[in-house]
C-alpha cells in the first residue's frame, strides 16, 4: 500500500507532463490538422526561460510566467515560419518544416547555453521534501511536484474555461469542425490558428518550467522523449479531445510509476506502450474519442 | 403587394458585371443582380448554371475577375470574407453546413461571431429559439445530429444571429421532405415580413417565385431573364423550362 500511494502520487507528476503537452497536441491537430512536431524544442525554450528567471529571481512563479509567455511567442514563430506557408499541403511537409524550425531552436539552444550540457534548476525552493500523512502511511512529495500537480491543475481548468466559454475558444472549436463554415460565419481562420499554437504553446513552455522543476537537469533535447509519448497520448485519448489528452496523459504517467514501483524500471516503457496498444485495439477511436459525426 | 424596381429605393446588395469562377475557368459572365430593402430576391437556375459560385463572390469566398459588388452602396472589393460578414451579409451555404460536432446553442452564438460583445445577442437568440422552438429543445445537443430539416431551422438561424443587412440562403429546400420545405419557406416569408432582405438561391423554381418579391433566371453565368416574380412564373421560358409545366 505504502509503494502503490507513493508511486501513484510519483506518477501523477509524470502524467501532469505527459497532459500538458499532449493537450497542445490535440488542439494543433484540432484545429491545423497537421504533424506538429516543434513542440518539444518549444518546450525547452520555455524550460530554459524558467531557469534564467529562476537563476535571476529565484522566484517560481516568475519562472512559469517567463516560460509560458515566451513559449507562446516562440509557438507564434513557429507558425509564421512553418506551418502557414505550407497550410493545406501534404502532411509530410509541415513534419518536414516543423522538424526542421525545431532542430534550429535546440541547436541554437546547445550552442549558446553552456555548449548543451545539462543544467539544473537552482535547487531551492523546488526541493524541499514536503511529507504527508495518510493513515499511517507516510507519502513524500518535492514542493517542486506539489507545483506540477496544482499548476496543471489550474491550466487545465483554465484551459477548459477558454474553450468552451469564450469567443476565442468557440471560434478554436468552428475552425476545428470546419474550417470553411466558420470562415462564412466571419471568422478568420489564419489568426485562430495561430492563436491556437499560441495557446498549446504556453502549456508546453509550463510544462517545460514545471519538468526542470522535478528533473536533475535538463538539456535541449529533454522535450523529445516526452513529445513522442505525448503524441502516443493524442491518439490514445481520441484525437482533438482536451478531456481525453488530459486524462490520457495522467493515465500513462500512472502505469509507468506503478510498473516502475512493482517491477524493474527498464520495463516502465513497456507497460506504458503496451497499455495503450491494447486500449487502442478496443477503442480505435481513442479513449474519449468519437466516432466523427457525418457532415451533411 | 410589394413595390419592386424603382430604383430610387436603396439596393442594400448592388452587384454590377460580375465575373468569377475557379483559377482560369469563367463561371459567372458579366451579372448584374440587385436587392432592395426589405424584399426577397430569388435567383434561380438549373444545376451547375452558377448560383453557388456569384454568391461565393459576393462573400468574398472567391475573387472577383471584374464588375463590383457593393453593400448599402460600399464598394466590396477592399473586404475579404470576414469583413463582408462583419458588414452585414450573412450566408446559409449550399448543403447547410451547421457546425456538426459543436451543440444547437454554440452554432447560434458562432452566427454572433462578428457581433460578438453586442449587448442584444441573448435577446436575438431567445428570439430565434421563439421562432424554432425544436431548437430550444434540444440547444445542448450536437447539432449534427439534428435530422435535415431541424439542421436548416438551425442555419438560418445562426444566420440571423448578426442581425444581418442582407441574408443569404444557398438551396435551403434541398434534399427535404415537401412538408418541411413549405414550413421553412414560410419562415422565409415571415423573414421578409418582418423586414429584413434575402437573397434566396434556389433550383426550385415553383416555390421560390411564390414567395419572392422578384426574381433572376441564370444560365450558364449569365441572366437571362428577371422581374417581379409573378411575371417571371407567367413566363413561358420558365414555365418550361423552369417550372416544367404547361
Ligand atoms: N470549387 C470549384 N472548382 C472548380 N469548378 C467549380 C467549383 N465549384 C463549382 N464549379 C463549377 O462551376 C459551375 C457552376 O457551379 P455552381 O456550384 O455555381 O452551380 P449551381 O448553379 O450552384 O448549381 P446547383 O444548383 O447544382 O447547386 C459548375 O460547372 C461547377 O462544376
Ligand atoms: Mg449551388
Amino acid at each position: 500500500m505504502q509503494i502503490f500511494l507513493q508511486q501513484f502520487v510519483n506518477g501523477l507528476t509524470i502524467g501532469a507532463g505527459y497532459a500538458l503537452v499532449a493537450v497542445g497536441f490535440t488542439l494543433i491537430f484540432g484545429v491545423l490538422r497537421v504533424v506538429y512536431l516543434a513542440h518539444s524544442a518549444v518546450l525547452v525554450v520555455g524550460a530554459y526561460l524558467g531557469l534564467f528567471a529562476l537563476d535571476w529571481s529565484g522566484s517560481i512563479p516568475l519562472a512559469l510566467a517567463l516560460g509560458t509567455v515566451g513559449a507562446a511567442l516562440m509557438g507564434l514563430v513557429v507558425e509564421r515560419v512553418a506551418l502557414r506557408p505550407v497550410a493545406g499541403q501534404n502532411h509530410l511537409i509541415s513534419l518536414v518544416t516543423t522538424v526542421s524550425i525545431a532542430t534550429v531552436i535546440q541547436e541554437t539552444l546547445r550552442l549558446s547555453v553552456q555548449h548543451g550540457q545539462p543544467i539544473s534548476y537552482p535547487t531551492g525552493a523546488a526541493a524541499v521534501l514536503l511529507r504527508f500523512h495518510l493513515g499511517g502511511i507516510e507519502l513524500h512529495l518535492t514542493v517542486g511536484q506539489l507545483a506540477v500537480m496544482v499548476v496543471t491543475l489550474v491550466l487545465v481548468v483554465a484551459l477548459t474555461l477558454l474553450v468552451q466559454r469564450t469567443w476565442m475558444g468557440r471560434s478554436i472549436r468552428a475552425v476545428a469542425d470546419n474550417p470553411t463554415i466558420a470562415a462564412m460565419l466571419g471568422v478568420r481562420v489564419k489568426a485562430v490558428s495561430a492563436q491556437t499554437v499560441a495557446v498549446a504553446s504556453a502549456l508546453a513552455g509550463a510544462a517545460g518550467v514545471l519538468l526542470g522543476l522535478t528533473l536533475p537537469a535538463i538539456d535541449p533535447y529533454v522535450g523529445e522523449h516526452l513529445q513522442f509519448k505525448a503524441l502516443a497520448v493524442v491518439l490514445f485519448g481520441g484525437l482533438g479531445s482536451v478531456p481525453g489528452a488530459v486524462l490520457g496523459g495522467l493515465l500513462l504517467g500512472l502505469v509507468e510509476a506503478l510498473a516502475a514501483g512493482y517491477l524493474e524500471t527498464s520495463y516502465r516503457d513497456l507497460f506504458a506502450f503496451a497499455a495503450m496498444v491494447l486500449i487502442l485495439t478496443f477503442r480505435p477511436a481513442g479513449l474519449l474519442g468519437r466516432r466523427p459525426v457525418e457532415r451533411v | 403587394m410589394h413595390d419592386t424596381t424603382p430604383l430610387s429605393r436603396l439596393a442594400v446588395l448592388d452587384v454590377q458585371g460580375l465575373t468569377c469562377g475557379y483559377g482560369r475557368t469563367e463561371i459567372i459572365h458579366g451579372v448584374d443582380l440587385r436587392v432592395h430593402q426589405g424584399e426577397i430576391v430569388c435567383l434561380i437556375g438549373n444545376n451547375g448554371a452558377g448560383k453557388s459560385t456569384l454568391i461565393k463572390a459576393v462573400i468574398g469566398a472567391i475573387p472577383t475577375l471584374k464588375g463590383q459588388v457593393r453593400l448599402r452602396g460600399e464598394d466590396l472589393a477592399r473586404q475579404d470574407m470576414a469583413a463582408r460578414i462583419g458588414r452585414g451579409i450573412a450566408v446559409v451555404p449550399e448543403g447547410r453546413g451547421v457546425l456538426a460536432q459543436l451543440s444547437v446553442a454554440d452554432n447560434l452564438l458562432m452566427g454572433g461571431y462578428v457581433r460578438r460583445g453586442a449587448p442584444w445577442l441573448d435577446e436575438e437568440m431567445a428570439r430565434i429559439y421563439a421562432l424554432f422552438p425544436i431548437l430550444a429543445e434540444r440547444r445542448h445537443q450536437a447539432a449534427g445530429t439534428l435530422s435535415g430539416g431541424e439542421q436548416q431551422m438551425l442555419v438560418i438561424g445562426r444566420a440571423l444571429m448578426s442581425r444581418p443587412d442582407l441574408l443569404i440562403l444557398d438551396e435551403p429546400s434541398f434534399g427535404l421532405a415537401p412538408k418541411i420545405v413549405e414550413s421553412i419557406f414560410a419562415v422565409i416569408e415571415g423573414l421578409r415580413d418582418a423586414g429584413n432582405t434575402v437573397l434566396l438561391v434556389e433550383q426550385n423554381a415553383r416555390i421560390a417565385l411564390r414567395v419572392a418579391d422578384r426574381g433572376y433566371v441564370l444560365a450558364s453565368g449569365r441572366t437571362i431573364l428577371d422581374g417581379p416574380a409573378e411575371r417571371l412564373s407567367e413566363d413561358t421560358t420558365v414555365r418550361d423550362i423552369y417550372l416544367g409545366s404547361g
